[in-house]
């Protein structure tokens, strides 16, 4: 991200950010309500397009992109978000193997790589629940394997851990560790500085906007 | 990407089954659409065959004065035969007319009377191809001013009457056709924004996993497809069994029988499954342009 600014028409977004995230690195994002975090995840996966300066994600700059290449970038990265967004209308499989749909993946293949994501998130046997059949720590973690599963380069997760409790949150943090530790870069936006800290990843400060520490 | 087609394809019937209040709003207004756009098909066709049937049998009869000699008669028939329109024309002498006379009332009329009183006459047939319609009047008139002619029959009234009602049914058909169709597109569409306004979240969610525009649509325009076909299938289905019906009272009463076409029914499903992909067309065009 280079000299970034994007402000809303009725407030002041993001102004003048500069950073990297590297492969495999696990960057966290803090800062107070209101501080911009979101505002930034949506300028990586390009639903929002700065007024000035380049965002860059993978091989995607936001200056030269068209907007029907943008499902393109999309494919690369994984989001998860505090409100989960999983699809309430199909069970935890069907949610999971949607986005190998969405890329082209071929049918066979599909149904061994949501198994396996299935597995890595500890929710074997629960592949026939719709989301509200899932606890909130399940649907967050349903949410990690499908952003995971079409083999992202980074994943974005704006404050996944807003809606559990505490144990739970820790859990989850856990788990994004060890999606880190695969090799996958990791992005995660927080306001709970006790929950990130001592877990000896870069930590990013953003304040009304501005990135203060890096 | 053949596996992601056959997903899509999937999803569109699943959909069926998600949006249950939905689909059955879309079903039930191309299933009455195609009733009554059916129904005034099936009419249609039906007259067009009467009519055609009427055309075929058009004839004029022309009587002679009685004290026409036989030549002077052939002279008439001869010009008659030259005028446009006319196919051919058949001589019956006071002779033939006591046979056919005969022939229709199995007795001989000069058993009864001593002079022939049955005049000469002549059938003019016309040229017919029953796909036009026919003006016999301006034939009519130019036999009328032929002398020696007594009377001239034609069922020019009776067949100008049918012509005219069966043109005013043809553009009522058609207006009224056009109407309700564009009606249901409006009512279809309307109905699928509802869908697509009610799933706006899961839209917004596909297209955050990276779906394209095309793979938001397709299932929605799929189960637009199937949303017409059962709408129109349905309706066909019930039309048969009204015609059936219908023709089991009709057969008690005459040989005639309405009969629904295979033409008829594919252009059924045609118009039923188009009214339905262009309603969700519209729908889709609002929300994902
Ligand atoms: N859609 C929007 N329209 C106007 N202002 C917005 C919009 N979204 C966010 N903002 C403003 O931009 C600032 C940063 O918001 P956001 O990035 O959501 O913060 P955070 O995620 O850190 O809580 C806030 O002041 C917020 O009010
Ligand atoms: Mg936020």
């Amino acid at each position: 991200m280079e000299n970034v600014t994007y402000s809303y028409e009725k407030g002041y977004g993001v102004k003048n950010v500069n950073f990297t995230i590297d492969d495999a690195e696990f960057t966290f994002l803090i800062g107070p309500t209101g501080a911009g975090k979101t505002t930034i995840m949506k300028l990586i996966y390009m639903a929002l397009i700065p007024q000035s300066g380049v965002v860059t994600t993978g091989r995607f700059r936001s200056d030269k992109i068209k907007k029907r290449k943008i499902p393109f970038l999309r494919r690369s990265v994984g989001m998860i978000f505090q409100e989960y967004h999983l699809l309430r209308d199909r069970n935890l499989y069907e949610n999971i193997a949607l986005p190998l749909y969405v890329i082209g993946t071929r049918h066979s293949e599909i149904e061994d790589r949501v198994e396996n994501m299935i597995d890595q998130v500890g929710l074997v046997g629960k592949e026939d629940h719709t989301p509200d059949e899932l606890s909130g720590g399940e649907q967050q973690r349903a949410c990690i394997a499908r952003a995971l599963v079409k083999d992202p380069e980074i994943i974005l997760a704006d404050e996944p851990t807003g809606n559990l409790d505490p144990i739970t949150s820790f859990e989850l943090l856990k788990l994004l560790e060890a999606v880190n530790h695969e090799g996958t870069a990791v992005l995660m936006a927080s306001h709970n500085y006790n929950l990130i800290k001592g877990r000896g990843h870069r930590i990013m400060e953003i304040q009304q906007g501005l990135l203060r520490k890096n | 990407m053949l596996d992601r087609a056959l997903f899509l394809i999937a999803e569109g019937f699943r959909n069926l089954l998600r949006h249950k209040l939905t689909v059955f709003a879309a079903v039930f207004s191309v299933f009455l659409t195609m009733i009554i756009i059916g129904s005034l098909f099936i009419v249609g066709k039906n007259t067009n065959k009467l009519i055609y049937y009427l055309r075929t049998k058009y004839k004029i009869e022309v009587f002679f004065e009685a004290d026409l000699a036989k030549e002077e008669a052939l002279d008439v028939v001869k010009q008659i035969e030259s005028f446009p329109g006319v196919r051919n024309t058949t001589f019956i002498d006071k002779e033939n007319a006591t046979k056919i006379f005969k022939k229709q009332f199995g007795e001989n009329i000069l058993d009864y009377i001593q002079r022939n009183p049955l005049p000469m006459s002549c059938v003019i047939n016309l040229n017919r191809t029953g796909d036009y319609e026919l003006d016999i009047m301006p034939i009519v008139t130019r036999i009328e001013s032929l002398s020696g002619i007594d009377n001239i029959e034609h069922q020019g009234k009776l067949i100008q009457r049918i012509e005219g009602f069966h043109n005013r049914f043809t553009t009522i058909f058609s207006v009224v056709s056009i109407g309700i169709i564009l009606i249901t597109i409006s009512i279809i569409s309307n109905t699928i924004k509802l869908t697509i306004y009610a799933k706006k979240d899961l839209i917004q969610d596909l297209h955050i996993i990276g779906a394209t525009n095309a793979f938001v649509k397709v299932p929605f325009l799929i189960e637009g497809i199937l949303q017409g076909f059962i709408g129109s299938f349905i309706a066909f289905l019930v039309l048969s069994l009204f015609l059936q019906i219908g023709n089991n009272i009709l057969t008690q009463f005459s040989s005639m029988t309405i009969r629904m076409d295979p033409a008829a029914a594919s252009w059924m499903l045609l118009i039923g499954i188009s009214i339905s992909f262009i309603g969700s067309l519209r729908a889709l065009a609002r929300f994902l342009p």
